[in-house]
C-alpha cells in the first residue's frame, strides 16, 4: 500500500480525486465535492486544445519551447458565470526549463483569453479563466514560482496569457484536503485556503473508486505499486465485461471480443483518446496478457471455447446453457490478483497488432 | 389453476370475469374464515432483454427459454404452462414490467417464481424497498378513509451480525427461503432480527409510525403493505419481491392496484437511470469531441457503522459465494479493515457496478446501461439485512423524493 505522500503525489490518484470533487454528493458521505459545492462541473476530460494559428505564429515568433496542441486533464467550468478551470494534474513540480515546461506554455496561453476559441464556444461564453496544475502540496510552492516565471515569459513574448493558478492536495492527520494559492481559492469560490476533501480513517486507503483507471502515458511518473494497483483495478473491469456478456448470452452464441471494445468498456471511453500510439498499443498488450490468462483458465476447466483467431480477433463460443454455466464458474472464481501485475505485458504478434488497428 | 380453469378463459374478458368471480368466492370464504381453494396471487416481473416494445412472439421466445409455454389470449396477455401443468396469465402491463397471475398455492408459486428469476437474466422481481413503501405508505393514508384498517409487515434480520464464526463455504443463499426451524433443530444464534405485522386503523397507524420509525429502526424496513379495496373488506398484498396477494373480492380493483404501482415502479426505474447512470458522454464542438462525465454515485449511509467483525462477515458472505443474497460478483479490493472497492457486476443481470463499501455504509457507480433494478434490490437487500434505517441518495438527492417525484403524476384508475 502506497503513504499518504505517495498516494497523493499519484497522478490517477489526482485526476479520480478532482472527478469526485466535482461529484454530487450528500453532506457527511466521508468526501466533500467542494468544487461542486461551489457550482463547478467537468466541462470536459482530456480533451485536444489547438491554439489559434495567429497565437502559434507569435510563439513561434517568441522563439519559445512550446507544443502545438494539448490534452489537458479536465475542464471545469460554471456556467451561469462563464467561468473555466482547465487543470492539469502532476506529480510534482517542473522547472522552466524542463521539457514540461514546453506543455505548460501552451497550456498557460490555450486556458488564457482565447480559451472559447480552443473549446469552439461562441465567442464571450467565458468570462474568467483560468489555467490551474494540481500537485502534491509540497510542490505546491515550487510550481507556483515557475508559474510564475512562464508567466514572465510569455508575456515577454507578447503571448496573450491567462491568470494561472496552483490546487494541491495535502495529506493531514484526520483528512486529505484541498489547498489553494490565493488566485485558485478566489477564482473557485474555495470556503478556505485549505479544505478537508477525504476523511481519514487509520489503516485505511483513503482512495475513491477510480473512474478512470489507468494511464498509460503517465510512464515514470507512477510509482510501481500505484502502477500495479491501476493494472489490477483495469483488469477487474475488463474480467467483468466477460463475464458479464457470458452471462448475458442466450446460447448457442458465439461473442467476438475485441481489445479496443473492452478497453473503452472500462474506461468509460477514454481509451479512444489515448493518440499515443505507442500508449494505446501499451493497452492492447494488457488486454492480451488478461485475455491469454482467461484464455488458458477456460481451457483447463471448461475446454477451447475462448481463443483468438487471426482476421477476426477473440471469440467466446457458448453453445450450451451447460457451457454457458461452466464458463461463468471459471470466469467468476479467477481472480486477476493471482497474477503478476508488475510484469510488462508481452509482446503482441504481428497480426493480433494489426487487427486491433 | 387447473386445465379447467385454463381452458375457460380464451379472451381478456373472459380472464377478467374468471378472476373477478374467482376473487369474490375466496372473499367469501375468507369471511367465513374457510378457505377452500388458493387466493389470486400476482408476481411482478422486470423483463430486460433491452427491448423498448415486444411482440407476443418474443415474449414467447423469452419464456420458453426457461421451460414456459406461453399461449396468447391477445397481443398483451398469454396463459402459462410449464411440462408439470397450467401456471397461471402473463400480462404486459408496462413495456418493462409483466404480471404472473396465479391461483396456485402460495409458497410453491413464490419457489417457481424465485426459480425462474434466477435462472434467467433477462428477468427479475420488481424490488420495493423500506424507503418505496414509506412513500407507497403515504399514497394509502391518502387513498384509504381513515377508519380502513392498514397492515404493515417490518422485517429486518441482521444476518452479517452474529455471535459466531461465520460460514463462506459455497453454500446457496438465494434458494429456497430456510424452512421455519423447529425448537429441536434451532441453534443458539444472537443478532438482532425483527419480523413483526401491524394491523390497526389507518388513522392511528398515520399518526404514529413516523415517531415510532425513529424510535426503533426496523420499523424503517416494511417489507409488506396492505393497499385497502376500495370496493370492500380486504385489500391487496404487495410484498417487497413484487409479490402481491388479493385478499379484496375483485380482480379488476387488484388489477388497478397493480398498474397504479407498476406505473410509479417504472417511473422510479426511468428517474433512477437518468440521474445515476454514469457515462461519458460525446459532445462535438468546433475542434473535435470532447468527453464529460455525467451521473451521480448512489450512497448510502448507514445509521450505526457496521463493527469489523460484521463488516468481514458481510463481505465474505457476499463475495466468496457466487450464491449471495444481493446478488453481486467481484474480488474486493482490501483498502482497509473495513473498507473494500468492488470493480464488480450486478450477478443477476449480469452488468457492471463499482462498489465502495465500508463499515459507515457503501458507495455504487452505476454505468451507463446497468438497469436501475440493480439499486432497487441493493437498497431493499441493505435495509433488510444491514441497516433498516439505512439513509439513502442518489448523488445529493434523498432517494425517497426520487419515490415521491415517480408517484407524484401517477394516475389511480379504480375501475369497480
Amino acid at each position: 500500500m502506497s503513504t499518504l505522500s505517495e498516494l497523493v503525489s499519484d497522478p490517477v490518484f489526482q485526476l479520480n480525486s478532482l472527478l469526485w470533487l466535482t461529484q454530487p454528493m450528500p453532506a457527511g458521505a466521508g468526501l466533500r465535492p467542494v468544487l461542486r459545492e461551489a457550482g463547478f462541473e467537468v466541462d470536459a476530460i482530456s480533451p485536444l486544445l489547438t491554439l489559434p494559428p495567429d497565437i502559434l505564429l507569435r510563439f513561434k515568433d517568441s522563439g519559445l519551447a512550446h507544443q502545438d496542441h494539448i490534452r489537458p486533464d479536465v475542464v471545469l467550468c460554471r456556467q451561469p458565470d462563464g467561468r473555466y478551470g482547465v487543470v492539469e494534474c502532476k506529480g510534482n513540480s517542473f522547472g522552466v526549463d524542463s521539457s514540461t515546461a514546453k506543455q505548460a506554455r501552451t497550456l498557460l496561453v490555450a486556458a488564457g483569453p482565447r480559451l472559447d476559441e480552443s473549446l469552439g464556444l461562441k465567442s464571450g461564453t467565458i468570462k474568467r479563466s483560468v489555467a490551474s496544475y494540481l500537485v502534491p502540496s509540497p510542490a505546491a510552492g515550487d510550481m507556483g514560482l515557475t508559474l510564475q516565471a512562464l508567466d514572465g515569459e510569455l508575456r515577454s513574448g507578447k503571448l496573450p496569457v491567462g491568470t494561472s493558478c496552483v490546487l494541491a492536495l495535502e495529506p493531514g492527520a484526520a483528512a486529505v484536503s484541498l489547498v489553494a494559492d490565493g488566485t485558485a481559492r478566489g477564482f473557485f469560490n474555495l470556503p478556505a485556503e485549505k479544505v478537508d476533501f477525504v476523511r481519514l480513517e487509520e489503516g485505511t486507503d483513503p482512495r475513491p473508486l477510480y473512474f478512470i483507471p489507468y494511464d498509460p502515458d503517465l510512464g515514470g511518473s507512477q510509482s510501481e505499486e500505484e502502477r500495479a494497483y491501476c493494472k489490477r483495478v483495469l483488469f477487474e473491469r475488463i474480467q467483468a465485461s466477460l463475464l458479464g456478456a457470458g452471462g448475458r448470452a442466450l446460447p448457442p452464441a458465439d461473442l467476438p471480443f475485441d481489445a479496443v471494445g473492452l478497453l473503452n468498456d472500462a474506461t468509460f471511453g477514454m481509451y479512444g483518446l489515448w493518440e499515443n500510439k505507442d500508449s494505446a498499443k501499451h493497452m492492447r498488450k494488457l488486454v492480451r496478457q488478461l485475455l491469454t490468462k482467461l484464455a488458458e483458465i477456460l481451457r483447463s476447466e471448461v475446454g477451447d471455447v475462448f481463443r483468438f483467431v487471426e482476421n477476426q480477433g477473440w471469440t467466446l463460443q457458448v453453445p450450451s446453457e451447460s457451457t454457458k454455466d461452466a464458463i461463468c464458474n471459471a470466469l467468476s472464481k479467477f481472480s486477476c490478483e493471482t497474477m503478476d501485475l508488475r510484469q510488462e505485458p508481452p509482446q503482441l504478434e504481428l497480426f493480433e497488432d494489426q487487427a486491433d488497428e | 389453476m387447473t386445465e379447467t380453469d385454463i381452458s375457460r378463459v380464451g379472451s381478456r374478458r373472459q380472464l377478467i370475469r374468471f378472476l373477478d368471480g374467482y376473487s369474490l368466492e375466496r372473499k367469501q370464504e375468507l369471511d367465513e374464515r374457510k378457505v377452500k381453494r388458493p387466493l389470486v396471487k400476482t408476481h411482478l416481473l422486470e423483463v430486460l432483454d433491452g427491448r423498448q416494445e415486444r411482440t407476443p412472439d418474443q415474449y414467447k421466445d423469452l419464456f420458453g427459454r426457461r421451460g414456459l409455454a406461453l399461449k396468447s389470449i391477445d397481443d398483451g396477455l398469454f396463459s402459462v404452462r410449464d411440462n408439470s401443468g397450467p401456471i397461471g396469465f402473463l400480462e404486459c402491463l408496462r413495456p418493462r414490467i409483466v404480471a404472473l397471475y396465479s391461483t396456485m398455492e402460495a409458497q410453491p408459486l413464490s419457489v417457481f417464481v424465485r426459480k425462474l428469476v434466477i435462472s434467467s437474466p433477462e428477468l427479475d422481481h420488481v424490488w420495493l424497498s423500506g424507503v418505496t413503501f414509506n412513500v407507497l405508505w403515504q399514497i394509502v393514508t391518502r387513498l384509504s378513509a381513515p377508519n380502513r384498517f392498514a397492515k404493515i409487515v417490518f422485517t429486518h434480520d441482521s444476518v452479517y451480525q452474529v455471535d459466531s464464526e461465520p460460514e463462506t463455504s459455497e453454500t446457496d443463499e438465494e434458494l429456497p427461503e430456510p424452512q421455519e426451524e423447529t425448537e429441536d433443530s434451532a441453534g443458539v444464534v444472537e443478532r438482532r432480527a425483527a419480523r413483526f405485522q401491524l394491523v390497526d386503523r389507518v388513522s392511528v397507524v398515520s399518526a404514529k409510525l413516523a415517531a415510532l420509525q425513529r424510535l426503533y429502526s426496523p420499523l424503517y424496513a416494511i417489507s409488506q403493505l396492505r393497499f385497502p379495496s376500495p370496493t370492500g373488506r380486504g385489500g391487496h398484498d404487495f410484498y417487497d419481491n413484487g409479490k402481491v396477494t388479493n385478499r379484496s373480492e375483485s380482480f379488476r380493483d387488484h388489477r388497478s392496484h397493480l398498474l397504479f404501482v407498476t406505473r410509479i415502479y417504472e417511473q422510479m426505474l426511468g428517474r433512477t437511470e437518468q440521474q445515476a447512470w454514469y457515462s461519458v458522454t460525446t459532445s462535438l464542438k468546433t475542434h473535435g469531441e470532447f468527453r464529460k462525465i455525467v451521473g451521480a454515485p448512489l450512497v448510502v449511509r448507514f445509521v450505526e457503522p457496521l463493527s469489523p467483525a460484521t463488516f468481514d462477515y458481510w463481505i465474505k458472505s457476499t463475495f466468496e459465494r457466487s450464491r449471495n443474497r444481493f446478488r453481486l460478483w467481484g474480488h474486493p479490493i482490501r483498502l482497509g479493515p473495513t473498507k473494500v472497492h468492488v470493480y464488480g457486476l450486478d450477478r443477476h443481470l449480469w452488468q457492471p457496478l463499482f462498489l465502495e463499501l465500508t463499515a459507515h455504509g457503501c458507495m455504487a457507480i452505476i454505468p451507463n446501461g446497468t438497469c436501475g433494478n440493480t439499486v432497487h434490490r441493493l437498497v431493499t437487500n441493505i435495509q433488510r439485512f444491514l441497516d433498516p434505517g439505512a439513509q439513502v441518495y442518489l448523488g445529493d438527492q434523498p432517494y425517497a423524493k426520487f419515490v415521491e417525484e415517480a408517484s407524484a403524476g401517477i394516475q389511480y384508475e379504480h375501475t369497480e
